[in-house]
């Protein structure tokens, strides 16, 4: 029977003799944790998602259907009297190790019901909650208690709002800044900022990986990669209001994301750089080459070039991922 | 050192929002600091029914007169200006009032759209939702690399019916 310290040993060995690198054992650490994370996913916890979401909908239809009937009390019960119920009840059952993997259900009810109670609230107060400045306000109250409720009951949910509340609070905020300043009409403002929070995503991705967040590392990647190549291509703009500098950067971004999907072991980077680079063949192709060689031919030509996509893509995969 | 070097993603990740933040402020309230402050105020009318081509007033040897000028279409389809209203903008108070045609006359106009201090006034895009913009209904001036916000009398339904009719020359 080998020992621990003998088989740390012998992979020691093998790392000095470089026969497995310190990838190939990130590699497998990384394999583990998601095995972990996919076993914990079961059956079970996705009903327990599906409800948490179909009481959701239940609550809005209900809200909706007689917002004219309520009166403000009822308002604030059926919408943030439940959804602080259901965070109490998440707590209760987060107490006991039988009925944890059920606390995050209730804790899905809250932190999808509680925005609508706060609009709710401050509506009848009498604020405008259309106003940019209430959506930063009540934008920064979702995403400080969920970021706060993160901290004191680590549970992953709570870090997947945080990231949803302050994505949200970044745009209110900033269009608050802006206020339709015209001078940054000109400056693909939006462009810009989606390509900032995709980097952020990204960024996030990778700081979770090998942690507790592993699970919510590919989710970040996917929709990072495509807020970052999304907004890159816009940025590059359609004849005659090109920009040249987004148009020939772009290609070395796409093949940068394929290269890295190899790097990352990400799917979602070979997946959606796949796909981006055959929507920019397409547009390279409509934008340049319809009028001069015509569009039959400039069709044929992006199809055969999006074979060889998918050929190189599909390659990828098999070899490296 | 070494906690900076093992979160430096999650510290990337988080610093660039910030970022953008803060250049955000900094090209909005800098220039505030180091460029000059617009000095001329102007004179503007709001007209609620916006299909009539130019409105009524205009500039005359630097004078306001009021005129209706209507094109083929809006004597194809009976469009009549209803409403228009003159107001006095005040830059360096950034308020509106309320002007009558005659306390108009009172004014030296000049007529161009540049100010003779090299600003001008421009629509903004006004966002109320998150993610997309609700269109053009509030109003700057812009000039230098400076925009300022401006307070005009106009609501909402009625902003494609104003019309800039000269900056005060006295």
């Amino acid at each position: 029977m080998t020992t621990k310290e003998e088989l740390l040993q012998y992979v020691k060995e093998l790392v000095d003799q470089k026969i497995i690198t310190k990838d190939d054992l990130n590699s497998v650490c990384r394999e583990v944790d998601e095995h972990k994370e996919s076993k914990k996913l079961n059956i079970a916890n996705i009903l327990y998602y599906i409800g948490g979401g179909i009481v959701f909908l239940g609550i809005s239809i209900l809200v909706f259907q007689n917002w004219s009937e309520f009166n403000f009390l009822t308002k604030v019960l059926s919408t943030l009297g439940a959804s602080t119920l259901a965070y109490f009840i998440g707590l209760l059952l987060d107490k006991e190790k039988r009925t944890e993997a059920l606390s995050v259900a209730f804790y899905l009810i809250f932190a999808l019901v509680y925005p609508i109670g706060l609009y709710v609230v401050f509506d009848n107060i009498g604020f405008d909650v259309s106003s940019l400045g209430m959506q930063s306000l009540i934008s920064f109250i979702l995403f400080s208690l969920c970021l706060l409720s993160y901290f004191l009951l680590k549970k992953n949910l709570f870090v997947l709002f945080s990231i949803i509340f302050g994505t949200y609070l970044f745009f209110a905020f900033t269009n608050l800044l802006v206020d339709g300043n015209p001078y940054f009409l000109d400056f693909d403002f939006y462009e810009y900022r989606f390509l900032l929070v995709g980097l952020s995503y990204i960024l996030l991705g990778r700081f979770f990986i090998g942690k507790s967040l592993s699970s919510l590392s590919g989710v970040l990647h996917g929709f990072g990669i495509i807020a970052v190549l999304g907004s890159t291509l816009a940025l590059g703009g359609w004849d005659p209001e090109q920009n040249m500098f987004w148009e020939l950067v772009y290609p070395f971004l796409v093949f940068g994301t394929l290269f890295l999907s190899v790097n990352f072991k990400s799917k979602s980077f070979l997946t959606f750089g796949t796909l981006f680079l055959m929507a920019y063949i397409f547009k390279i192709t409509s934008e340049y080459f319809s009028s001069g060689l015509g569009w039959p031919l400039a069709l044929v030509i992006a199809g055969l070039s999006m074979i060889g996509v998918g050929y190189m893509s599909i390659s990828i995969k098999n070899k490296y991922l | 050192m070494e906690t900076i070097k093992k979160n430096i993603t999650l510290i990337l990740a988080l610093f660039l929002p910030l970022l953008m933040i803060l250049l955000i402020v900094a090209s909005i309230y800098l220039p505030r600091i180091f460029i000059d402050q617009p000095q001329y105020d102007f004179l503007y009318s709001v007209a609620r029914n916006y299909y009539v081509g130019g409105g009524k007033y205009f500039v005359e040897n630097g004078k306001i007169v009021e005129r209706e000028q209507r094109t083929e279409e809006d004597e194809k389809y009976g469009y009549i200006v209803e409403d228009s209203k003159l107001f006095f903008h005040d830059i360096e108070n950034n308020e509106s009032r309320e002007v009558s045609f005659e306390e108009a006359l009172s004014f030296n106009l000049d007529s161009r759209i540049i100010s003779p201090d090299g600003f001008e006034v421009v629509y903004g895009e006004r966002v109320s939702s998150v993610f997309f913009p609700r269109g053009l209904d509030v109003f700057y001036i812009k000039g230098h690399g400076l925009s300022q916000k401006l307070n005009l009398q106009i609501n909402y339904s009625d902003y494609h019916g104003f019309k800039f009719i000269g900056w005060i020359k006295n």
